[in-house]
């Protein structure tokens, strides 16, 4: 079966000049370790901010209410709605990002563990996804702050 | 019977081969991704990093001797949270991309070495974020509790 493997392993676009050794062994254990837990509290967060959007604008109304503050009671109830949608999006994608961060972590611990090849290219893959959508986000907000920074300058100097 | 007398560290020499798992065609095109990802992130943080020295030169000319203090506070602070993270995260993409390119074992090695830096680091400091925010919470609940039994 070892002869097998090795087989497979030399065989041409299966094995690269590149091996795993103990010393890389030794750093992805403490890289999955901390991975997994910053994609848990980052998973907690998502859910409590989920929580939180859900409750959040209801009892912001009420409050403006029993204020006797009518006009900004109904400025929530009708802004209310598009702002958990937005957020409500946010939170999903951020669910989503925090996943596959949970997956690379505890796809490589399993790899490591019992020295499983799907999950050692699986881990690999959804951090690889995870930079990837990340990435496309971090773009996305920069052009959206460039976006309101032009919009803004044309704005005021609109105004002058 | 497998020789157990070994020193701590045998076989973490970047040579020294694992039998165990093989970095395939597929995981070296992810590593090449995440390295590419990992440098734009790492280009990011550095031009923040400029922005931040930038604001606090500023704060500290026009603040007088405060804005000096707290130009140095910013500078400090800020630039310590940014500097490692992004320091991790570059030379983390220069040296897997290399190591992908050159077939390089010991920079492949390094690379991750400084991917578990960079995981390390973030991992601290939201540990320490999540402590302090913890002791606030506690602080606030002690202050809400003394005010009420004094009613």
């Amino acid at each position: 079966m070892e002869i097998l493997d090795n087989q497979f392993a030399q065989e041409p676009g299966n094995n690269t000049g590149l091996h795993v050794t103990r010393a890389m062994r030794y750093n992805w254990r403490s890289t999955a370790k901390w991975a997994l837990f910053l994609a848990i509290v980052g998973l907690v967060v998502a859910g409590l901010s989920l929580l939180a959007l859900g409750t959040m604008i209801p009892m912001m109304t009420n409050m403006m209410e029993m204020a006797g503050n009518e006009e900004a009671a109904e400025l929530f109830r009708s802004a209310g709605s598009y702002i958990s949608i937005i957020a409500g999006i946010a939170t999903i994608v951020t669910i989503a990002i925090h996943y596959l961060h949970l997956r690379f972590a505890s796809d490589l611990q399993r790899a490591l563990q019992f020295n499983d090849q799907d999950r050692f290219e699986s881990s690999w893959r959804h951090l690889r996804y995870y930079f990837r959508v990340l990435g496309i986000l971090t773009i996305s907000y920069i052009v959206l702050y460039v976006f309101v920074l032009l919009f803004m300058a044309s704005f005021i100097s609109g105004k002058g | 019977m497998e020789d157990q007398n070994q020193p701590l560290d045998a076989g973490m020499a970047s040579g020294a081969s694992d039998p165990g798992l093989v970095i395939t065609e597929a995981v070296r095109n992810d590593l090449t991704e995440i390295a590419k990802w990992a440098m734009f992130f790492a280009v990011l943080l550095f031009i923040i990093l400029g922005l931040v020295a930038f604001a606090s030169l500023a704060i500290a000319v026009a603040g007088g001797a405060g804005g000096i203090l707290a130009g140095i506070f910013i500078a400090g602070i800020y630039g310590t949270l940014l500097f490692f993270p992004a320091w991790y995260y570059y030379k983390f993409a220069t040296l897997t991309r290399q190591a992908v390119a050159l077939d390089d074992n010991s920079m492949l090695d390094e690379g991750f070495l400084y991917l578990k830096r960079f995981y390390r680091f973030v991992g601290i400091l939201v540990v320490v974020v999540l402590s302090l925010y913890a002791l606030f919470l506690l602080i606030g609940i002690s202050m809400m509790g003394s005010r009420m039994g004094s009613f």
